[in-house]
């Protein structure tokens, strides 16, 4: 059977690091089967099938309203536990934002058990919120910019996608 | 041909202004207003999500087929945005960047940082300067360097590891 991966991202510059990387991977395995999770509704169409949309976490041009946040988070872990169950994913890879922390904390405590976390490109000096937040819960963690690797101990860096 | 003397020749200087997603009304606003630029540049605005209207360029919100539309400008002013950055970075395009303060997380300035300690692109801090970092964007974007990019080498190991 095809392998399932969960791939969830924001707009902007994580959905372009998610689109970079899924198509290099299936340029090498064309069968495996992306299940996206996206927090945006801005980039839809883009010919893809599986993708599911969540609210977001926090909304960049306002402040913070923890009534969206709790909303948003337990969407999420809704959705997440949904789709875990449905598809089994082997893997699932998070570029960011805040959308993906409930994300991987559903699949870590449901044994999926390769999880592997991008930190955005744009983060030179200082950790995204996401970043933070997922590193303890990621089995694999890229950073884009060799500078990152001072601050996140174990991360790898391998290139900027 | 340099582009100082396509101006002279009548053809202006072609300006792509990009917001991304979230928009840029402060940035979109103020090039917009500015009746000076009109006489020296085509400028054209990306708003985005943004709420100002512009009222005397033209104008979209979203495009998604920009990159095949590259080629029908001179020069590029763009949010510090890094998805958009390495996409005209990549195409070797020259770039003023102005970071995006309007924003509620105030990361971009870093981007900004970035390009700026490599010369990759020019960069104007505060929008309110926009105007005179455009009238000499010939001369700012200039003497800028040719990005060179690490590319992404680990798709195979990544593939490795999630299948074993």
């Amino acid at each position: 059977m095809d392998i399932s991966i969960l791939l969830v991202y924001g707009e902007g510059g994580h959905h372009d690091q998610a689109m970079r990387l899924m198509k290099q991977m299936q340029s090498l395995d064309p069968t495996i089967d992306f299940i996206h999770v996206t927090d945006t509704v801005t980039m839809k169409g883009d010919s893809i099938e599986k993708i599911h949309t969540v609210p977001p976490i926090r909304h960049k041009n306002e402040s913070f309203n923890p009534l969206a946040f709790v909303n948003a988070y337990l969407k999420a872990v809704i959705l997440t536990v949904k789709l875990v169950r449905q598809h089994q994913p082997r893997a699932v890879i998070g570029f960011g934002p805040g959308i993906c922390i409930p994300v991987f904390m559903v699949c870590k405590v449901m044994r999926v058990k390769k999880r592997i976390f991008f930190e955005d490109w744009c983060r030179f000096t200082s950790k995204s919120l996401s970043g933070k937040a997922c590193s303890p819960f990621s089995t694999k963690f890229f950073v884009q910019n060799e500078s990152l690797k001072e601050l996140y101990r174990d991360a790898e860096f391998a290139g900027r996608l | 041909m340099t582009l100082s003397s396509l101006d002279a020749s009548n053809n202006k200087t072609r300006i792509l202004v990009i917001t991304g997603t979230t928009g840029f009304d402060s940035l979109v606003k103020k090039i917009d207003e500015s009746r000076e630029l009109e006489s020296r540049y085509d400028i054209t605005l990306q708003t985005g999500e943004g709420s100002y209207q512009p009222q005397y360029k033209p104008w979209f919100d979203f495009d998604k087929s920009l990159k095949d539309k590259l080629a029908d400008y001179d020069f590029f002013i763009t949010h510090a945005g890094a998805g958009t950055i390495f996409m005209l970075l990549e195409h070797k395009k020259r770039v003023l960047v102005v970071p995006n303060t309007d924003r509620a997380d105030k990361h971009q300035v870093e981007l900004a940082n970035y390009v700026k300690s490599k010369r990759l692109c020019a960069v104007c801090e505060r929008v309110q300067d926009i105007e005179g970092a455009i009238l000499s964007i010939d001369a700012n974007t200039q003497h800028l360097q040719p990005y060179a990019k690490v590319e992404f080498n680990a798709v195979r190991e990544v593939l490795r590891y999630i299948y074993e």
